[in-house]
């Protein structure tokens, strides 16, 4: 299935939702239970809580399917956001124990794309890697280690080994220069 | 394309984004706990800025797609549709004569009763249901499918009025067949109490063999008869639905 309509057919889905119907639910969950995991896993590097956090984004799902806007997102970035925002609050609340696990996420993978993994149209792709290879490689790096793990700019500049006034600097001016290159 | 997240980020964040892309550092994740919060209000009362976070999410989301995907364990989607089950249709919750004459401990117990059957987790010590030493004192059973466990009827028992109340939780016959309820005294055959509405609660004059020692050790079960009951007075269909009073 190409990615536009496996898109509409959860935009669909998240739809029925909303209107209680348990059966689109599980369609949802489905079609995007084991992606969240793995972006759930990636941060909090413990099944259980990861699991957990799935449990919050499928009742999130349920109780507030109304809020999705089909017109203003795709119902995977809505999914994967939710995911990633409870994943990143549950680390946060986690505190001293921030950093157990950070070796074991080294050794995932997330250079190659996984082809079934694809969850986007590969234009939106293409342009974000466009765009990432025109930054420095030590700042794209952190981007993208940022973006996975879920980590503070404490956090980073340790797991990185640079001062952290460094890795703000990297990780705002590599904002600033992708939203312009991703805007043009 | 042309939604809504094309629009590049404007407003108040884009002024003092030369200083700091705010939007852009929450949706990567590189924000504290006290950041994240204040962030989060933001979003509640800035329209701007949660274009501005919508903006950002939708051009890095893709990245997720390095993600290696992981398999869910067998147990969370039935925890999920647990969660989200709803035995107790918010019209019975709210229907006045479901809870007419029951004492207020007993209603608070048949709600602790009802939560804790319906979570997934292990239940709480019976400490949590509020016993105060009232004269009046009500028990609670849960009636629940043998097989999935799911509470089928509430069953309350009403000293005060010497009265058994029943109150059904969504809880389906197959076509063409009513639900009988029974007793079943420790050690003897299945006693009938009649059919019951699945529809609504329903009182009953207090069962003889559900007073004294016998409240605890009697079964109450439902089993599906043709309609009008069981034509033998011993049960003949399955049974949809058991259990036994707890000591409060």
């Amino acid at each position: 299935m190409d990615a536009d309509s496996s898109r509409a057919l959860l935009s669909r889905a998240i739809a029925r939702v909303a209107n209680r119907d348990q059966d689109a639910l599980k369609y949802v969950y489905r079609h995007t239970s084991a992606k969240l995991l793995g972006v759930a896993l990636r941060i909090l590097n413990d099944r259980e809580e990861a699991e957990d956090v799935l449990q919050d984004v499928y009742l999130t799902v349920w109780n507030k399917a109304e809020r999705f806007d089909p017109e203003k997102a795709s119902p995977i970035t809505w999914l994967v956001s939710l995911a990633r925002n409870r994943a990143i609050d549950r680390l946060r609340s986690r505190g001293s124990r921030v950093m157990t696990g950070v070796e074991e996420a080294e050794s995932l993978p997330d250079a190659a794309p996984l082809a079934p993994a694809r969850i986007e149209a590969d234009e939106d792709r293409q342009r974000l890697d466009g765009c990432l290879d025109q930054l420095d490689p030590k700042h794209s790096g952190a981007v993208r280690k940022a973006f996975f793990e879920g980590l503070t700019y404490d956090a980073l500049a340790q797991a990185v080994g640079v001062p952290l006034g460094t890795m703000k600097s990297w990780i705002r001016r590599s904002l600033i220069s992708l939203r312009a290159c991703l805007e043009a | 394309m042309t939604d809504a997240t094309d629009i590049p980020p404007e407003g108040p964040e884009s002024r003092d984004s030369e200083e700091r892309p705010l939007a852009g550092e929450y949706v990567l994740g590189v924000l504290d706990a006290s950041e994240r919060a204040e962030v989060e209000h933001r979003l509640s009362v800035d329209p701007a800025f949660a274009r501005s976070v919508a903006w950002w999410e939708e051009r890095l989301t893709p990245l997720a797609a390095d993600v290696a995907s992981a398999q869910p364990s067998e147990g969370l989607w039935p925890r999920i549709q647990n969660l989200i089950a709803e035995p107790l249709k918010p019209s019975a919750w709210s229907n006045v004569t479901l809870w007419r004459g029951l004492t207020a401990g007993a209603m608070a117990l048949a709600a602790a009763c009802v939560v804790v059957a319906v979570l997934p987790r292990p239940a709480p010590p019976p400490a949590v249901a509020p016993a105060p030493a009232r004269p009046q004192a009500a028990e609670v059973a849960l009636i629940a499918d043998p097989t999935t466990n799911k509470p089928m009827i509430v069953a309350t028992l009403d000293h005060g009025m010497d009265q058994v109340m029943l109150t059904p939780m969504g809880m389906k016959m197959p076509e063409g067949r009513d639900a009988e309820l029974w007793v079943i005294p420790e050690g003897q055959d299945p006693i009938s109490l009649g059919v019951m509405p699945m529809d609504k609660p329903m009182r009953m004059p207090m069962p003889e063999h559900l007073r004294g020692a016998g409240t605890y050790t009697a079964t109450l079960a439902v089993t599906d008869e043709p309609i009008g009951g069981s034509p033998s007075g011993k049960p003949t269909g399955s049974v949809r639905a058991a259990g036994k009073f707890a000591r409060a």
